[in-house]
């Protein structure tokens, strides 16, 4: 930690003199760094998601957000615009390792001054690794396991971290009044680890006895096993923290085996195709970064403009992260003084930001501090219930 | 007692669609001495087809389950195509064309797939509304017992037909010797496109059980499933039709029993493993050196 905050002095001591210095001599800077010689008052942002495969549904929704986002800040008066790299495009990671890297090298060689992803932790961690390697500013959306921000100062995230979600469901349950839980989670992923281990510390502390912890694996199409032995263990609620695409077929075998209780999961969830299985979603629940139901002007503005331009079908809680990170960027480089890394990352650093996934407080991690919305499906709708506020409510205060 | 018995039924449930899948497998390589790796990706089709046009048959007041009948015409019809595009003109070259021909129509398809119905992953309509009943404590899906059902008629209709039609008799002539047969009056052309167009009939029919128990098809289904059911059929002996069926069930009851009562984890390398050790010990399968007649 100590060690941790010198380098984020360091980068405070960098930026400054650069910001200072920059305007007397940018030709001899421009030699040091990268990008930061010259104040162009436009940030090149390089994006990062996943276009194809099974979660292709966040990457489009990314997609379609961050054109919103940047039509939105050029065609204003702000003073600093932003430039998409990569033509525009959000480069794909496919939801795989090896293809994050590849697609953050494939931005690095237009060399940006920040980079915005990826959705997931397993993704977004070796690019993490990457950015804290190169000092490059990597603004993380959905990527919600512990270690993402820990790889160096530059790396911050927008998304609430895994304990916290798995924290939350754990007290979800608490308030619910459940009593026994079952857990199903897909071993080959950290975001499942991380929602997992974090519900079952919690799920102690909060008098709820853990009866069965069954594993699976993010490619599994059949669950009728576990499911077969959540009935048996007989658990009041069913704690499943994987992602979009197998929830319909985890929640119609779950139910198929006989299980009428309470199944919730994490932001993985949002997306979830119901159709045809609306009766099997009663009762189910998840957490989120926002609800498109919140009556707060800032949602209601952006569920509106979203919806006319591109529908709802891809209106997720990842199009908002990536629509908010945008104006984080932009916000990032007036607080810090200019559009290269060094004073984004100096704009960045403890920052107070209001958008669409509420009042975020970025905090000595980088990792932000915000509400958290627990949503149900009616009649395989996804219906908002109930938003939960961070303990000592420091994100709404101190944003004030 | 209850849990095993519902990972009976689960592992036959899951079986029964490998085995359906392997016969496929199995018929065209009795009958080509090949390995038509894009097998599985007729799976993919069914489902899709499926997909589009339950809701249709639901909307004109038909069960949803006879969009199988729409998905046996559409797989066949791909099956023939793929047959006579892909892989009569390298019949001649060799199994290493053909093997690499059949790789390159299953990345083709997948990849026609995601032009075609796009990158998400679409759920499937629920297929049969039946009730659940309980037996000895076992809360069991009636259209697990359905599928298991179908998968069995099949299978013992396969049977038949190969043992006891002249079609069937002129698909176990055609491998024991080509040119002999041709002597015979049997059109080989013939013999091979019906065998294609048979397999990917009943690869629809597994998928039309495949999305009533797992209601999703993703572009890329095809290759896990058809992995699997290549399995089944090495592990029963490649080119037997009671080798697929066996061997399908086993996988299947494999599987779910690992989860339940081994490591949920290792199913996979467990399932390899036995195919291993199977292939070890004897190498032409469990049934493989039977004196049974081959497709």
């Amino acid at each position: 930690m100590v060690k941790m905050k010198m380098m984020k002095m360091a980068a405070y001591a960098c930026s400054a003199a650069m910001v200072l210095t920059g305007c007397f001599a940018p030709a001899a800077f421009a030699d040091e760094t990268e990008s930061a010689g010259d104040e162009d008052h436009v940030i090149k942002v390089g994006a990062v998601c996943a276009m194809t495969g099974g979660s292709a549904v966040y990457g489009t929704g990314a997609q379609n957000a961050i054109d919103m986002a940047v039509d939105e800040i050029n065609n204003s008066d702000s003073e600093y615009k932003i430039e998409i790299v990569n033509g525009g495009k959000v480069a794909d990671d496919a939801k795989d390792a090896k293809q994050a890297v590849n697609a953050y090298n494939l931005l690095k060689s237009e060399a940006p001054e920040a980079v915005v992803g990826s959705f997931f932790s397993a993704v977004t961690i070796p690019m993490a690794q990457l950015a804290a390697k190169d000092n490059m500013l990597l603004l993380a959306t959905g990527a919600t396991n512990v270690a993402v921000t820990q790889y160096g100062p530059t790396i911050f995230r927008n998304c609430f971290i895994d304990p916290f979600q798995g924290k939350m469901a754990a007290q979800f349950a608490q308030e619910q009044g459940y009593k026994t839980a079952a857990v199903i989670y897909a071993k080959d992923d950290d975001y499942s680890n991380g929602l997992k281990d974090a519900f079952i510390d919690s799920a102690a502390d909060a008098g709820i006895d853990v009866v069965y912890t069954g594993e699976c694996t993010t490619t599994d199409t059949d669950f009728t096993a576990q499911a077969t032995e959540v009935v048996a263990a007989e658990p009041d609620f069913v704690f499943y923290p994987c992602f979009l695409d197998t929830v319909p077929l985890l929640v119609q075998q779950v139910r198929d085996a006989g299980f009428e209780g309470a199944i919730m999961g994490g932001d993985g969830w949002d997306g979830a195709d119901t159709s045809g299985l609306e009766d099997y979603f009663t009762n189910c629940y998840f957490t989120n970064h926002y609800s498109s139901e919140d009556t707060a002007p800032a949602v209601q503005d952006f569920v509106k403009k979203y919806t006319d331009t591109y529908g709802d079908d891809t209106l997720n809680a990842c199009a908002a992260l990536y629509y908010d990170a945008m104006y984080m960027l932009v916000q990032a480089a007036e607080d810090g003084g200019g559009s290269d890394t060094a004073s984004l990352v100096k704009g960045m650093t403890g920052m107070h930001f209001s958008g669409v996934g509420g009042n975020i407080y970025l905090d000595e991690n980088g990792d932000a501090i915000k509400p958290v919305v627990v949503n149900t499906y009616e009649d395989g709708k996804i219906k908002w219930l109930e938003t939960i506020q961070p303990e000592g409510g420091e994100a709404s205060t101190e944003a004030e | 007692m209850s849990i095993f018995l519902q990972a009976l039924i689960n592992g036959l449930n899951q079986g029964a669609i490998y085995a359906l899948i392997a016969l496929g497998y199995t018929m065209v390589y009795g009958i080509l001495r090949m390995i038509n790796f894009a097998h599985g990706d007729f799976i993919m089709v069914g489902a899709y087809t499926i997909f589009y046009t339950a809701p249709i048959m639901v909307s004109y007041g038909m069960p949803a389950w006879m969009a199988v009948l729409i998905a046996v015409v559409v797989c066949a019809i791909v099956g023939v195509l793929v047959e006579r595009i892909a892989y009569k003109p390298v019949r001649g070259s060799g199994s290493i064309s053909a093997l690499i021909t059949a790789l390159a129509m299953s990345l083709f398809l997948e990849n026609l797939a995601m032009v075609l119905f796009g990158p998400n992953p679409k759920t499937v309509l629920k297929i049969f509304k039946l009730p659940m009943i309980t037996i000895l404590g076992a809360k069991i899906q009636m259209k697990y017992l359905l599928t298991l059902g179908i998968g069995i008629a099949i299978m013992i209709l396969m049977n038949v037909f190969v043992h006891a039609t002249r079609i069937g008799k002129a698909m176990r002539a055609v491998p024991q010797d080509k040119e002999a047969a041709t002597i015979v009056g049997i059109d080989v052309d013939r013999i091979i496109t019906l065998t294609f167009a048979i397999g990917c009939a009943l690869a629809a029919v597994a998928a039309l059980m495949y999305v009533s128990t797992y209601p999703r098809c993703t572009t890329d289904m095809g290759s896990m499933m058809g992995i699997k059911a290549f399995i089944a059929a090495v592990l029963g002996g490649i080119g037997i039709i009671p080798g697929a069926m066996l061997g399908g069930i086993i996988v299947g009851l494999i599987e779910i029993f690992v989860k339940i009562y081994l490591a949920p984890g290792w199913y996979e390398a467990i399932t390899y493993g036995i195919l291993i050790v199977v292939l070890l010990i004897k190498p032409s399968g469990i049934l493989g050196k039977n004196t049974g007649v081959k497709v």
